[in-house]
């Protein structure tokens, strides 16, 4: 007995369910289903089994015989597509630039083969009674059901998650990019479908040209019309070259051509002179002069062109490096541009085609012209000039700041000097005298107050006499006090002090009324080389 | 980590010479350059000259440090600790007192810090413990801490406030994140597939955030403004009374008062009352007596206390305290023994409370900008026998 296949209705179903009817016959009935088909049997509501393809037997005498004594049986059966396939979705997404982004995912899918019967759960709710008279009420699954069961979950979740972290003109071809769009996707539909049988076993994705990616591709065709244009130039100023060498001549000559021929050089030089013979050119002066002309015109519609070009360049350059290869080029082609003019107006001379007049006025203009670009060309190298002196005042204003810096922490330098110090080092360093000096004044004032305010005191008086002696080493400092304070003049010279330096010792008394002066103000006794009354502030000099 | 040093305007006051000028106690004047030498409050103990800033620079020296280990830079959207180390670096065994801390972030808002301590003892630290709130957009951030700090002398206090910047760079937020791909075997989540499991690994995260191994000491500068904007110095309206205002007497007999000038002698307090003057041989700076035409109403006069009052400036503003038993009046306003009050301009002393119309003085000041260059103490007496 022949096997009926049983197959899905349509391609686009993923799964469907047979209809009791098409098992009921008389005889006995057989179906096959194939391997690539997962089959799911049902009798009275209950899941039987589960099949990779197989042969089914259903109806017939025996089963309506055992209808009659054991009741009526339901059989049905669903049937599920086990092969992969592939369902497209469109996305669109920012990029980090805020560039929108479009594409299509592809989701290759497929029924879990292990598992084929979790897939009843995606059948919920699922009912078509479409208009196949056929299959009227089949519940079925179709592939576009699966996608629009995860589609929503994952616009965000991947999408703009993945895509939002790089930039327009770094997507395309970025597979690190589509690892992590599949990956995603695999764990979003793992967990939203997984363990209702469907598995993804790859995605990718097709990107649509972006905005940034459009303004690239004119960028990159901007570039080859530029090389385009420079090929054309090349292949004129080969053709002038050409010219000039292919220039051909004949000699016109009343003289014997066997003396012609023996001739050297400079007899041939002194025949000209003497108009004994004339070169001729080969061609038609007409001809030439047309044919120069063209190029003549040839030549200035490329220089206008390029020109239009290099400004378009110059305005769209976005940085100074690409300003100033952009200029050096224009120099360049400038140059080359005045290169073919002057040799045009060499060819317009020696073809003799045309007066020495046009050929002056020709050449004027085109120097007028010339010079003109020279001159814009120098503006715009100025103007690149005063950026970078700009630049440069930048720089010198930031090293004031880094010597202003200096200073500052040069005096937290001293200020954190002091902190190792005693309050009488500080007051003698404050007065003026050396670290060292400090040192020695202060272990002398302790060894002689025995109070805080004893010692300040003896301090004070040891660093007036210091200052006044004009001690400047530990050495005299030590030596001082060895001799007594009073002899401290001697002292600071004896142990090499400057000469010249003698001042009065403050504590002889012999000599206070010679080196003391009365403010005029108030009365106050003060030294003699007192600028100002330290009593009033009366200025005692003038 | 950046920290922004700025020096201080550098004067020419106090200068090596006013230094050994101040070391004759009775000095007043440099006797090389004439300025009038300023003396700090505490001169006994520190022997110090105030700056042009009016502080000393031996008592007031508070140090702010960033501790070790704190982070010095940042991604956008995170914040920061700012844990502060404030020690007391004064050379001489002066105690600080912080009064108060400031924070102000790149919101421009300033925040009290709740402090802990407010005593700080020669070469002790304290620990204060700041955070920047979200810093959301990338580049420099500058956060502003404003440190009160007073200096202490018997009844007397001054206050400053300094200031620190400090300054973050915060990285954007953009890191090229590596990604990489694990290939785990899905059996075990019964996909019976090889998934990827993408894993972003942030490079810099995992290094760290850059952090220092030492404090940072930040520069503190005096903030002068501040001084007057948060209350601690000059006056509500603005002014300042510096050390240098000069103080003119009118009224006084010549001989009981000071030269007119700014406050000279070493303790920068003026003793008024009717005990002798300086001039006249005695302990007093100023003599205030009732008198007419050089002739002492002893009978009236003696009602004044032979020490009443002392005039102080302390924190930009003219201070009086009371030394009298009896009290005195100041715009008619009674005050104890003890009583601190601010003189301001058009004040007017009387010293008798029970006879407030016999002796008085009144005070107006002379101003240049915000400053008060001149103080006139007038003495006003009421009608003879009144």
């Amino acid at each position: 007995m022949p096997s009926e296949p049983v197959v899905l209705s349509d391609p686009r179903m993923l799964a469907e369910f047979m209809r009791q009817s098409e098992f009921k016959a008389f005889f006995e009935k057989r179906f096959a289903v194939p391997p690539d088909y997962a089959a799911l049997l049902f009798k009275n509501g209950q899941l039987i089994d589960a099949f990779k393809g197989g042969h089914f037997s259903v109806g017939g005498v025996v089963d309506k015989l055992k209808g009659i004594f054991g009741g009526s049986t339901h059989i049905g059966m669903m049937i599920a597509d086990l092969k992969p396939f592939s369902v497209q979705t469109a996305l669109k997404a920012l990029s980090k630039d805020k560039i929108e982004i479009a594409g299509v995912a592809t989701l290759e899918l497929q029924v879990d083969p292990d598992k084929p019967s979790n897939i009843l759960g995606m059948m919920h709710g699922v009912s078509r009674s479409g208009g196949d008279e056929e299959t009227p009420g089949r519940k079925a699954l179709s592939k576009a059901d699966v996608l629009d069961r995860i589609r929503p979950h994952l616009s965000d979740r991947v999408f703009e998650a993945a895509i939002g972290r790089m930039n327009a003109s770094e997507i395309r071809g970025a597979t690190g990019l589509q690892d992590k769009v599949q990956a995603d996707i695999m764990l979003e539909v793992q967990r939203i479908v997984g363990d209702l049988g469907l598995l993804v076993r790859a995605v990718s994705v097709e990107w649509a040209m972006n905005p940034a990616e459009i303004e690239d591709m004119e960028r990159a065709e901007a570039d080859r019309r530029q090389k385009a244009l420079d090929h054309r130039l090349e292949i004129i100023k080969r053709e002038i070259e050409r010219e000039q060498d292919a220039t051909e001549f004949s000699l016109k000559s009343q003289v014997d051509l066997a003396k012609l021929q023996n001739a050297s050089e400079d007899e041939l030089k002194m025949m000209a002179l003497n108009s004994e013979i004339t070169f001729l050119d080969a061609r038609e002066s007409a001809k030439r002069r047309q044919e120069l002309e063209a190029l003549g015109h040839e030549i200035k519609t490329l220089e206008i062109e390029r020109k239009a070009r290099f400004e378009d360049s110059l305005a769209t350059a976005t940085n100074t490096v690409d300003l100033l290869e952009i200029r050096k080029r224009q120099a360049g082609v400038e140059r080359d541009i005045a290169l073919i003019q002057q040799s045009q107006a060499d060819q317009m001379r020696k073809s003799g085609a045309f007066t020495d007049l046009e050929i002056t006025t020709a050449v004027q203009a085109q120097q007028a012209e010339h010079i003109a670009r020279l001159q814009q060309i120098e503006i715009q190298g100025n103007e690149a000039e005063a950026n970078l002196a700009i630049k440069l005042s930048g720089a010198t204003t930031q090293n004031e700041i880094s010597l202003l810096d200096a200073k500052a922490r040069s005096k937290a330098n001293e200020i954190n000097a002091f902190k190792t110090m005693t309050p009488e080092q500080i007051l003698a360093i404050n007065a003026g005298l050396s670290s060292d000096v400090a040192q020695v004044l202060a272990e002398q004032a302790r060894a002689k107050g025995s109070s805080s305010s004893e010692t300040m005191q003896a301090m004070r008086e040891m660093v007036e006499a210091a200052t006044a002696a004009q001690i400047r080493s530990e050495a005299q400092a030590r030596e001082m006090f060895k001799m007594g304070m009073d002899g401290a003049v001697g002292v600071a010279h004896g142990a090499g002090g400057k000469e010249g330096g003698a001042a009065p010792a403050v504590s002889g008394n012999s000599q206070a009324s010679a080196s003391t002066i009365e403010c005029p103000k108030c009365s106050a006794v003060n030294l003699a080389k007192a600028n100002f009354c330290k009593q009033c502030g009366h200025k005692l000099r003038t | 980590m950046i920290t922004r040093a700025k020096p201080q305007t550098a004067g020419t006051y106090p200068g090596k010479c006013c230094f050994r000028a101040s070391l004759e106690r009775d000095a007043t004047f440099c006797d090389e350059c004439g300025s009038p030498l300023q003396r700090c409050m505490a001169t006994d103990e520190c022997g110090g000259l105030l700056d042009a800033g009016g502080c000393c620079p031996v008592c007031v020296a508070p140090d702010l440090s960033l501790d070790a280990g704190s982070a010095s830079s940042i991604r956008a959207g995170g914040s920061l600790a700012l844990p502060l180390l404030v020690s007391n670096q004064s050379p001489v065994g002066r105690p600080l007192f912080v009064e108060a801390m400031w924070f102000k972030g790149g919101d421009g808002e300033m925040k009290k810090v709740d402090l802990t301590f407010q005593r700080l003892n020669p070469g002790t630290t304290s620990e204060v413990g700041l955070r920047t709130g979200v810093l959301e957009t990338a580049g420099l951030h500058r956060f502003d801490v404003h440190l009160v700090v007073a200096t202490r002398h018997l009844w007397r206090e001054e206050r400053y406030v300094f200031t620190a910047a400090i300054v973050i760079p915060v990285e954007p937020e953009d890191a090229t994140e590596v990604v990489q791909n694990y290939n785990i075997q899905a059996d075990a989540i019964g996909a019976g597939l090889t998934i990827y499991n993408p894993t972003r690994i942030q490079k810099e995260r995992e290094q760290g955030i850059a952090k220092h191994a030492e404090p940072i000491r930040l520069t503190l500068r005096r903030a002068d403004a501040l001084d007057r904007a948060l209350g601690h110095r000059g006056y509500p309206s603005g002014l300042a009374v510096t050390k240098s205002t000069a103080l003119v007497w009118k009224g006084f007999d010549p001989r009981h008062v000071p030269m007119d000038g700014p406050i000279r002698n070493t303790t920068g307090v003026l003793e008024i009352g009717r005990a002798s003057s300086a001039g006249e041989g005695g302990l007093n700076d100023v003599r205030l007596v009732i008198s007419r035409n050089g002739q002492t109403d002893e009978e009236r006069s003696v009602h004044i206390s032979r020490r009443h009052f002392q005039l102080f400036i302390e924190n930009d503003r003219l201070m009086l305290r009371v030394e009298s038993q009896n009290g005195l009046l100041v715009n008619d306003i009674a005050h104890r023994r003890g009583k601190m009050v601010m003189i301001s301009d058009g004040d007017v002393i009387k010293p008798l409370v029970r006879e407030p119309g016999a002796v008085g003085v009144r005070v107006q000041f002379e101003t240049q900008h915000d400053e008060v260059h001149r103080i006139t103490l007038q003495r006003l007496l009421g009608p003879a026998g009144s």
